[in-house]
């Protein structure tokens, strides 16, 4: 394949996901009647999350063979039904509204921020368009996932379903592997890196357009332009392979669904913004794990917006609020049962983990850690350019500009996102806080970009309005007006600011109650799990003869033990001259194991120094759970000699589950 | 007070944007130079010709619906560039290249696949062995 080829299929697969996506917005007032610019942002979005999602969930639901004509039909659907709408709408003539001039300074920021974010977007669409480089995660998990559900031409390929293969990270949800495939499949293109990059790079320009938009609602043109200009600018947004739009890494695509989701929902409540956010946080649930407790946090804030809110606005609220979270819901099921055709194997499984780690224990050792790791990756220079350093002093010196009914539920969602980056910390198979070197820049820039967007806006546009002496000029009048219910918070009584406070806190605590709960629930139900009878494993008629005084062990899994998720087998097995070939039989059968390595076992040397070098007397075999493992299991180790010795170590029961 | 948010942003401008800019410039620029490139030509700019030329050959031999013993652990990272470039071949985890007497053992070879890659990003890059060969020598032919 030469260059033109990649270049034809990024650019067209991304004017594919602007067409579906332009047709949807058709069919939302709350997001037609916005500006041009903001309804490009807003299709791209809606576009990904409507061809991929629905090729993700009719391949869930019905099992279809992934092919163009999948991919074209919500795009032609989309496409058509935003065309009838807009020749019906232009046959009914509706009153114009009143044209509003902004200001020349607000004229001259966004056209600024327009600059600096076409520029720099231009030389991301360049890199994506002739470098290959994909980012670590990228071939790791998300582009090998789509190599994989192309050549089955089905969501749960063998590559997935099959234990024995060795996948990193294989219940990772596949919504862009899915949006790669829908290029690929589309543009009839072959392997070719470059094809899928351009996908992932307009994410940058369409996260930008959509937080202008966002935080113009909040905080006004000036201030929301600004706030743009400041994150574009951030190197790791767009300049960086591992997360950022110029890889293949689903951080960028999970910020924007996400957070543009997330401050749909704190706008009037209409239920066409709802449907939108719906959609976009469905997305956001079948994009990567993280999804699904960022969209939780999301609803958790929108919540607390709906009860503390005017009541004259609750009903609409809630009803917006109901409209999201059975999208979510329904991302969440779907995302679910595609999980449990999937053997979960090489991945850190944080929720099998909770319930089996103190999670206090796990608080005491590691967040003390967590500051200094934190700080040294706000620390780079390269990665972020002093961006944190910047926002923490825009954010306490225009403090001044946050106290807004918008404000409070905006920080609620990052506290809870930032609790469930936390919990995973606490429940990670990493050493220490050594997960923070990957993921803290991701987490903070990509991940929660949106949020923080309109939270800077807010804060300079503070410190705008004390520099400039901004009058209520004909644009303040529209950003209140647009504003509506989310307006300044000035007419509430001491009492009602009280119980806000403590219903912010109550909502605040919540999930940390959630947690702790389900942790206890999750350690009984294992320790009441039945057991039963061992099977014997048959040795009957084995040309092998047994010998007792063949020295091994078995050190894992513990007699009566419970197992969550992935189990691992260790032990040792060597006689004074050679190690032991060593055979795992689960209820009788020999299982392909995910994976099987040799270690040394010091400890055996020092007790036994008879046995000579133990640089590769221990073993340890990984096997992958799947749904029909969950319950009472057997296990016994064989050791064997080259000269057709063996001996059955005692046969061990342990119980898993998922 | 407020207008130390300016201030800050101001800063943080003055200090990031040329960057910013200068960035997409360098881009623009080397992707003048490699608009034309093919996707053999393009990979190789970023893992090397032999690299690219050993995946062609393991392509030319494993079929796209095969499965291949792939041993893991090797330095940079290399099992997990050479099973994506592999894909959608699966692999099957061989384990460390040290584990090999352990793992690839001739009474285990009725489960494991035929061909055995062993990963590499440098030299010769990656190589396809007869996992029976494996076996029966207990180590790297």
């Amino acid at each position: 394949m030469t260059g033109g080829a990649p270049f034809v299929a990024g650019l067209g697969g991304v004017l594919l996901f602007l067409a579906a996506g332009r047709g949807l917005v058709e069919l939302l007032p709350a997001l037609r009647e916005r500006p041009r610019a903001a309804r490009l942002g807003y299709s791209y979005l809606l576009g990904v999350s409507a061809v991929a999602g629905s090729t993700y969930l009719l391949g869930i639901a019905f099992d279809i063979r992934i092919g163009r004509g999948v991919v074209l039909a919500p795009v032609v659907l989309l496409v058509g039904s935003g065309l009838a709408a807009w020749l019906l709408r232009r046959r009914t003539p509706t009153p114009r509204s009143p044209t509003i001039h902004p200001p020349r300074t607000a004229v001259f920021a966004a056209r600024f921020a327009f600059g600096v974010g076409a520029c720099i977007a231009v030389g991301l669409f360049a890199a994506a368009l002739t470098k290959p480089d994909l980012g670590w995660d990228g071939e790791m998990s998300w582009s090998a996932a789509a190599r994989w559900v192309r050549a089955d031409r089905s969501v749960t390929p063998r590559a997935l379903a099959d234990a024995r293969a060795y996948v990193t990270h294989p219940r990772y949800p596949i919504l862009m592997p899915l949006a790669q495939v829908a290029v690929q499949e589309t543009f009839d293109v072959g392997d070719d890196r470059r094809a899928v990059k351009p996908l992932y790079a307009a994410f940058f320009p369409a996260l930008l357009l959509v937080l202008f938009d966002l935080a113009r609602r909040q905080a006004g043109t000036c201030a929301a332009a600004l706030a743009a200009v400041a994150l574009a600018v951030v190197p790791v947004l767009a300049f960086n392979d591992s997360g950022g739009a110029d890889g293949t890494f689903s951080d960028v695509p999970l910020g924007a669904f996400f957070g543009a989701g997330f401050l749909l929902l704190l706008g009037r409540a209409r239920t066409s913004e709802a449907v939108a956010a719906g959609l976009l946080l469905g997305a956001a649930v079948l994009t990567k794990n993280e999804g699904l407790p960022f969209a939780a946090s999301a609803l958790g804030a929108v919540a607390f917006l709906a009860i503390v809110g005017r009541p004259t606005e609750r009903r609409a609220r809630l009803v917006a609020l109901g409209l999201a979270a059975a999208a979510v819901l329904a991302a969440g099921l779907a995302l679910r049962a595609w999980q449990s055709h999937i053997p979960q194997r090489f991945d850190e499984d944080y929720a099998g983990r909770l319930g089996q780690v103190s999670l206090v224990r796990e608080a005491r050792a590691r967040l003390p850690l967590l500051p200094g790791a934190v700080m040294k990756e706000m620390a780079s220079r390269e990665d972020l350019a002093g961006f944190p350093l910047a926002a923490a002093l825009i954010l306490v010196a225009g403090a001044g500009g946050l106290r807004r009914r918008v404000v409070p539920p905006i920080v609620l969602c990052i506290t809870y996102c930032l609790g469930a980056y936390v919990l995973a910390l606490l429940l990670s198979t990493w050493g220490g806080v050594e997960q923070v070197h990957p993921t803290w820049n991701r987490f903070l820039v990509m991940q929660l970009s949106l949020p923080l967007g309109v939270l800077l806006a807010l804060a300079l546009r503070a410190g705008w309005r004390s520099r400039l002496s901004i009058s209520r000029t004909a644009e303040q009048n529209a950003v209140t007006r647009v504003r509506g219910a989310t307006g300044p918070r000035s007419r509430g009584s001491r009492r009602r600011r009280l119980v806000s406070r403590v219903v912010f806190l109550a909502f605040a605590a919540f999930p940390v109650l959630l947690v702790g709960l389900f942790a206890s629930y999750r350690r009984v139900q294992v320790s009441t799990a039945p057991r039963a009878a061992p099977a014997v494993p048959g040795s009957t008629g084995s040309p092998w003869k047994e010998d007792a005084s063949l020295t091994g062990s078995v050190d894992e899994p513990a007699e009566g033990a419970s197992v969550r998720g992935s189990l691992t087998i260790r032990g040792w097995a060597r006689l004074p001259d050679r190690d032991l070939e060593v055979t795992v039989f689960i209820d009788g059968n020999e299982r392909a194991s995910v994976t099987h390595r040799r270690l040394s076992r010091p400890d055996v040397h020092d007790a036994l120094p008879m046995l000579g070098d133990c640089a590769s007397a221990g073993y340890e075999f990984v096997y992958a759970f799947s749904a029909k493992d969950s319950g009472p299991h057997e296990i016994v180790v064989l050791f064997r000699t080259p000269d057709g010795r063996e001996r059955h170590y005692p046969a061990r029961e342990f119980i898993w589950r998922n | 007070m407020p207008g130390v948010a300016l201030a800050a942003l101001v800063l943080f401008l003055a200090a990031s944007l040329p960057g910013a800019l200068d960035a997409s410039r360098s881009r623009l620029k080397s992707a003048g130079r490699e608009r034309a490139l093919d996707a053999d030509e393009a990979l190789a700019t970023l893992r090397g010709q032999d690299y690219v030329a050993a995946i062609r050959r393991i392509r030319d031999v494993l079929p796209e619906d095969s499965e291949y013993l792939l041993l893991v652990g090797t330095p940079g990272g290399a099992d997990v560039f050479v099973r994506f470039d592999l894909a959608p071949r699966r692999a099957v985890s061989g384990g460390a290249i040290a584990d090999i007497p352990h793992n690839v053992t001739l009474s285990r070879l009725h489960a494991l696949p035929a061909w055995t890659v062993v990963p590499r990003l440098d030299g010769p890059g990656p190589r396809l062995v007869a996992t029976r060969l494996l076996a029966e020598k207990g180590a790297l032919p």
